[in-house]
């Protein structure tokens, strides 16, 4: 009779394995199934998420904050996944803010080590071969410890020849060092003879920050509506979406939700873009925007293979 | 198949467009205000600096939003719209908050307020006065590096702070978006670090929806990265 048991507990466990992949497949049936009714209309090229609650989610849980910060990790990779199925071409997360050295030193500390582990999982793990995801960091990586720095460079350097969509991780950044830093390039520029007073543009200044793409959506999680030094530049005509979930439960759902507002909002979000891109044009004759354009390609050029 | 999902993908978006209209009619309808001044009273907060960015500018709406905000002790208040509107029409702006509130003392030339002075500070930006700023001083620092009184380097956070149109002003603490799409427009990118951000797609801020802003920010919670 135990024998019997044996047996029976196997069979349950077959059978729970199997239905469990029966949901999986049923679930990633109906995802695609929704991504392709989505992707129908305008898909935002270039996403961005400021990935806040990771700690608050833990304390509702009652977990330690670690297991939070891993469970928003989770949240970032699928996020990411579902983007890159979707048709996105673009996403940038803001993982840890200069600001954030202002924690504890043993927040600090795990997540300085969280980072280094999942360095490791997103390099032995297939997901950036997958979907053809090249990683970028962004921010002053000079103030993180060196094994961060070195993680982050090998990260880099195993993706570097993907080109399908790019992740920019936002490490050690605030958007106020990153503003400092294009005004830096861009007299840098002047001071080398590379560059002519009339090159300093808006349109330059984009280009000479270190996340030039702008972003066509940006979503905060966690209830949060602020930017906290976060793309302040980049996302002067961004849709905002402010979400009251935490980072961690960030899902499936609210991705289509998010890109529906977008959608709905094209339309206008276009005519913001275009009316400010009218503005911003420049009365230099043709031949002058034409010198000026030479000029700064092969300045932007040569500070990019740098 | 591909029609199929085309059907489909026009019947939700009209579907969520209608929720979300009935989500923002219901919100609104329950933002009822009896007496602005009481209302204000019961806050437990209220910000120094407020900043509009509006749609569109009409003289007695955003006399309006100027004297409200005085009610509610705010002593600096930016309007801002793209096009340049609010500029253009300031000075009838100030005849009518002249006649309203007599006795209001009101910098309308951007000079900060002094220690133990009751007064207000109120502004009127455009694009220029965002992106533009930022641009006019790196341009700044492009002609002394060229005239070599400054070296790349010598280029900081504090000295952008001391050179912005802005300085002296503090930093706008709530921003009150009145747009269809939640779209900062060009809005000052440097000091918006910590500013809060309340959106209403409706064109025209009444006083419900104005209380409501003050309400949002006075449950806000500023942790600035710790």
């Amino acid at each position: 009779e135990k024998m019997k048991t044996q047996e029976d507990q196997r069979l349950l466990s077959i059978l729970l394995k199997y239905l469990t992949n029966v949901y999986m497949m049923l679930v990633n049936l109906i995802q695609r199934m929704i991504i392709g009714i989505l992707k129908c209309g305008p898909i935002p090229r270039h996403v961005a998420f400021i990935m806040d609650g990771n700690r608050r989610y833990a304390k509702e849980k009652h977990l330690k904050i670690d297991l939070g910060h891993r469970a928003g990790f989770s949240a970032m990779i699928e996020t990411l996944r579902i983007c890159m199925k979707a048709g996105c071409q673009e996403v940038s997360v803001f993982a840890f803010s200069a600001d954030n050295f202002r924690r504890s030193k043993e927040e600090v500390d795990a997540l300085m080590q969280l980072f280094v582990e999942k360095c490791r999982v997103l390099l032995d793990s297939d997901i950036l071969k997958k979907y053809g995801v090249r990683v970028k960091f962004i921010g002053d990586l000079s103030l993180l410890p060196e094994d961060v720095q070195h993680s982050a460079a090998m990260v880099v350097e195993g993706s570097k020849d993907f080109n399908t969509g790019t992740l920019n991780v936002c490490l050690a950044y605030t958007s106020r060092n990153e503003m400092v830093g294009s005004m830096r390039t861009m007299a840098e520029g002047i001071e080398s003879g590379e560059l002519k007073q009339e090159d300093i543009t808006e349109q330059l200044f984009e280009e000479c920050l270190q996340l030039r793409s702008t972003p066509d959506l940006l979503i905060r999680t966690s209830g949060e509506i602020r930017l906290s030094d976060f793309l302040m530049w980049q996302g002067g005509y961004t849709c905002l979406i402010f979400l009251s979930v935490f980072w961690p439960d960030f899902s499936f759902w609210h991705i289509c939700y998010c890109i529906l507002r977008y959608q709905t909002l094209y339309s206008q979000l276009s005519d913001e873009r275009n009316q400010h891109r009218s503005m911003t044009k420049s009365d230099a004759t043709q031949k002058e925007i034409e010198l000026s354009r030479q000029r700064t390609e092969k300045f932007l050029k040569t500070r990019q293979d740098a | 198949m591909y029609v199929l999902y085309w059907i489909v993908h026009r019947l939700i978006l009209v579907c969520f467009e209608i929720l979300c209209l009935l989500h923002d009619v219901v919100m609104q309808m329950s933002w009822g205000i009896e007496d602005l001044e009481k209302e204000i009273g019961k806050l437990k907060k209220h910000p120094k600096h407020i900043a509009f960015i509006l749609n569109r500018v009409s003289e007695l709406e955003v006399a309006d939003l100027i004297y409200w905000s005085m009610e509610a002790d705010v002593t600096y208040i930016s309007i801002y719209d793209v096009k340049g509107e609010g500029k253009a029409q300031s000075h009838l702006i100030k005849t009518i908050l002249k006649q309203k509130c007599p006795s209001k003392s009101i910098h309308w030339d951007a000079t900060p307020v002094k220690a133990g002075e009751h007064a207000y500070v109120v502004r009127f930006l455009s694009m220029q006065d965002g992106r533009g700023d930022l641009v006019r001083i790196a341009k700044q620092f492009c002609q002394e590096t060229e005239a070599k009184t400054l070296r790349p380097m010598e280029i900081t956070k504090n000295l952008v702070q001391l050179n912005l149109s802005t300085s002296g002003i503090p930093e706008p603490e709530l921003l009150v978006v009145s747009n269809p799409t939640l779209s900062l427009k060009g809005f000052l990118p440097w000091q918006i670090t910590t500013t809060e951000i309340w959106h209403t797609p409706a064109t025209k801020i009444s006083e419900a929806v104005f209380l409501e802003a003050l309400k949002t920010f006075a449950t806000s919670q500023q942790r600035y990265g710790a």
